[in-house]
């Protein structure tokens, strides 16, 4: 599984001109199904219909509209989008240089590597500058016929960058004041504590594995080779405790125990 | 009214649950914070109707009806098992429903490369109380809730993060997801010459702000593209009217993305955040059976149905064991619960 860059593009900072080459940081490793006919298990092909019969409408007839009231759509022809694509260029260009804390975590998209597409230098100094000056650039760059932001920042002498989302596809929550509760105990909130440092732990995420993925494949082998498949208990009921206090004080004496015996 | 409300939330939510804190059980709705494109636009037939996706059988050359899809797992070439929705839940009943907070970590500790999806919890039950204490909790000790859970049939690896009072779910990848530079074979370059890195740092920190301007994440293609909006609106050019000819604004059940739109996301939150008095009364014992409901109500009739939300007519037909439940609208699984039970 060699990596292949999927993009190339040269970042540049006043008089710097970093050639990179971009490579995808994620590799999808969840559950895929495909659709099926259930009689003959022969996998289904979309199609898209005129919902009036039922009957697909070819690629090249398809018109695309935008809906600006329930059912009154304007028309957009191909040359139109067409001319709406962005500039194709090779330019990454630098916005600005942040504190990488301040980019909030709802923005982050996708992860990818820059690697160098020359000679090292350029690269290794702006990398370097980077990570001296604990700071992170944000960038924007045209490819695939659409423009993109991202937050380049340094790791271990190598670019990164988080693609980030448009700012109108994030909720603003800005406007939601903060809820409050004047029932809260003191006690309460001090067994919440309790429980939360109870359970304090380090950012380990190599320490979960996706279980599920490795079940199913498991169940879909035993299935295959004709095994029964059993159903799973159902969920024991759990003891039911008067106050949420109470409830709170039992879990830290329990996480505790845990702790102890482990 | 109330009832409305909550059940108006639950249809929205992509998942309803709880979140495990110690013993605590807090019922939660999940709704996505990341919205579509502001302007999207969609396939139309020739006449300007909107199409729909359907499934085609390439063998029997014909057009399929939902209730004749399976899902299958390739396991060579070609050869499949089908797997049901039953199986699936079967292996992992518990993590189905419950987000299990057993693990909390520093908040800068989250590294932000792992951030796949981001989503909001609201509180779901009768009191908020539990919520609130949690939320609170975990931001006075600047700690996040790492934990596993099964969202449409997968399992993800999430962090909860509490921001003003409400829980932030963030979806991870598993570690196993993220490529390292060994597997790209990306080599580090030698390192750069150390007064010009000084000086290039220099120059970055005499121009880098604290807080970054999210006002210029602005796509610019949608700026455009509802400018020509504006002026064919004014003009009448190119505009088609199909509202007249039966047309129905209705949810499509073949089509995943219609199900998941988010009206107005705003209003549905400020409403699952208020606190109104006689709901936030304590309840415990009732809210501890409520939350787990699945064992402990019984099936209502039909005409009990009618109130219940799409998820909670789910989840008990999940119960009940209704054969295609997941394919079924609200009154379909009304239906066949009132069959089972009287």
């Amino acid at each position: 599984m060699a990596g292949r860059a999927i993009w190339k593009g040269i970042i540049s900072f006043e008089e710097i001109r970093v050639p990179v080459k971009l490579y995808s940081g994620i590799a999808d490793r969840k559950v895929h199904f495909r659709l099926l006919h259930g009689e003959d298990q022969v996998p289904v092909v979309q199609k898209m219909v005129h919902p009036h019969n039922n009957e697909p409408v070819a690629p090249q007839e398809m018109r695309r509209g935008y809906e600006f009231e329930p059912g009154r759509f304007i028309i957009f022809h191909p040359a139109e989008l067409s001319a709406l694509e962005p500039e194709k260029t090779r330019e990454i260009d630098i916005l600005e240089f942040v504190d990488p804390l301040g980019v909030g975590h709802q923005y982050y998209d996708r992860l990818y590597y820059l690697g160098p597409d020359a000679a090292g230098q350029p690269y290794a100094l702006l990398a370097a500058a980077l990570e001296k000056a604990r700071s992170a650039a944000i960038i924007r760059w045209n490819m695939r016929k659409k423009t993109y932001f991202g937050v380049l920042y340094p790791a271990d002498g190598l670019l990164q960058v988080s693609t980030l989302r448009y700012q109108d596809q994030i909720v603003d929550l800005s406007g939601l004041t903060r809820p409050t509760f004047r029932e809260l105990e003191a006690q309460e909130r001090r067994m919440a504590d309790q429980l939360v440092q109870a359970l304090e732990n380090r950012f380990e995420p190599e320490v979960y594995r996706d279980q599920y993925r490795e079940q199913v494949v498991a169940m879909v082998q035993a299935k295959a080779n004709g095994q029964p498949i059993k159903a799973a208990p159902k969920p024991k009921p759990k003891p039911q405790v008067v106050s949420l206090a109470d409830m709170l004080k039992q879990s830290v004496a329990h996480v505790r125990r845990e702790r102890k015996a482990g | 009214m109330a009832e409305e409300k909550e059940q108006a939330i639950s249809k929205r939510a992509l998942w309803s649950g709880n979140v495990t804190f110690g013993l605590v059980s807090i019922p939660v709705n999940l709704l996505s914070v990341n919205r579509p494109r502001p302007i999207s636009l969609r396939m139309l037939a020739p006449d300007g109707t909107p199409l729909r996706r359907r499934y085609f059988c390439p063998r029997e050359e014909r057009m399929l009806t939902a209730d004749e899809i399976v899902r299958g797992y390739e396991l060579d070439t070609d050869q499949f098992v089908v797997v049901s929705d039953d199986e699936l839940e079967a292996l992992a009943p518990e993590k189905s429903r419950e987000i299990d907070l057993r693990r909390f970590v520093p908040l800068e500790q989250v590294d932000r490369r792992y951030f796949d999806r981001a989503y909001m919890l609201t509180p779901a039950g009768d009191t908020k109380k539990a919520y609130l204490l949690l939320a609170e909790a975990m931001e006075r000790n600047r700690r996040a809730g790492i934990a596993t859970f099964i969202l449409h049939g997968k399992e993800h690896l999430v962090a909860i993060l509490s921001e003003n009072g409400i829980l932030h779910a963030e979806i991870l990848h598993f570690a196993d997801e993220i490529r390292t530079p060994v597997q790209l074979d990306l080599q580090v370059p030698d390192m750069a010459d150390a007064a010009a890195v000084e000086d290039l740092a220099a120059r970055i920190l005499a121009v880098r702000h604290d807080g970054f301007q999210k006002e210029a994440l602005k796509d610019p293609q949608s700026g455009q593209l509802l400018a020509l909006v504006e002026q064919k609106k004014q003009t009448g050019q190119d505009v088609i009217d199909v509202s007249e000819e039966g047309f129905e604004e209705q949810e499509d059940p073949m089509d995943e993305e219609s199900g998941a739109k988010i009206i107005d996301l705003m209003e549905i939150l400020k409403r699952s955040l208020a606190l109104s008095d006689r709901r936030t009364q304590e309840r415990p014992a009732s809210r501890r059976v409520k939350a787990k409901g699945n064992q402990a109500v019984e099936a209502p009739v039909a005409e009990d149905c009618a109130a219940l939300s799409h998820k909670e007519l789910y989840a008990l037909a999940q119960d009940k064991n209704i054969p295609g439940r997941s394919r079924m609208s609200d009154e379909e699984l009304a239906k066949a619960l009132s069959a089972v039970t009287s």
